[in-house]
């Protein structure tokens, strides 16, 4: 569901499965096994598989899609990673709109455009953070 | 352990965007938009073709730096910024190279980490810089000497 309010957009993701965590490490081609093997991940001492950072960092990026397609990029990303995921949360991602400047040849694209700054936060059902960062999105004027 | 290497680049690697791997990727994020996977609707877009995910350069290849082998289960991720001049988009060819930016050792309550700074840079056949990411990785006490381990024992 995805809720908006002023400059403020959240939305609340389904529960982290197994599936997916296994999924997400063919296609990015990150294997390590504390993703998607309890025993191995028990080793390395965590109670069972986590989510891969990166996977959380690409939900972080939700909020831009009709952006993109209108011709718009993502400039700049950024994601600290602070608590950990695993299989069954359920994440929400937080998006606060923090300013916007006009394009002064930034990019190689047309001066018709503005970048905007939008803070997001991650947090799971227990209310706590998961991931902070920040976006910087090019959008065409 | 590594300090020795700060600095050091890889040799470049060439990559080739593959739209299965988009659209391969975009499914796995749970972000299959048109723009991602739908070759008609991306040629009548703004941007002409299918272009990557922001996060997708983490499935490409940046070589090795020589000396340092990161083991393949256990390093953490600690933090990740991407920084693009345009974006990435399918059919095109990019140069990967990767720069071992910091390798220092930290104590925390959990005992000691390393923490290691990796850049990885994205140009294309004229050598422009279209992307580049900078990610932090931990590497606990126990994965510490494990690795220790191997690299005396080699």
């Amino acid at each position: 569901m995805i809720q908006q309010n002023s400059d403020v957009c959240s939305i609340d993701l389904p529960p982290i499965t197994k599936e997916q965590l296994i999924r997400y490490a063919e296609a990015s081609t990150d294997l390590n096994p504390i993703h998607m093997c309890d025993k191995k991940a028990i080793e390395y001492g965590l109670p069972g598989v986590i989510a891969h950072g990166m996977l959380t960092m690409a939900f972080m990026g939700r909020f831009f899609g009709k952006t993109i397609q209108n011709g718009g990029f993502i400039k700049e990303f950024h994601a600290r990673f602070k608590s950990k995921v695993f299989v069954g949360d359920q994440l929400t991602v937080v998006a606060e709109k923090e300013n916007s400047r006009k394009n002064a040849g930034e990019t190689r694209f047309d001066t018709e455009s503005s970048i905007e700054r939008y803070t997001i936060r991650v947090i799971n059902q227990n209310s706590e953070e998961i991931a902070i960062g920040y976006v910087d999105v090019y959008r065409m004027l | 352990m590594w300090e020795k290497l700060v600095g050091t680049c890889s040799v470049p690697v060439k990559n080739k965007i593959d739209k299965e791997e988009i659209k391969k990727f975009a499914l796995a994020i749970g972000e299959p938009l048109p723009i991602y996977i739908d070759e008609q609707f991306a040629k009548q877009s703004k941007h002409g073709r299918i272009l990557a995910p922001p996060t997708f350069p983490r499935t490409l290849d940046f070589g090795e730096i020589k000396g340092m082998k990161l083991p393949s289960a256990g390093l953490i991720h600690g933090e990740q910024m991407y920084q693009y001049t345009r974006p990435l988009y399918e059919g095109e060819i990019i140069h990967g190279q990767c720069q071992l930016l910091a390798c220092e050792k930290k104590q925390s309550r959990n005992g000691t980490m390393l923490l290691i700074k990796l850049k990885q840079t994205g140009f294309d056949e004229d050598e422009n810089e279209i992307f580049t990411s900078i990610r932090t990785l931990i590497m606990t006490e126990k994965l510490l000497k494990e690795v220790c381990f191997d690299d005396s024992a080699k």
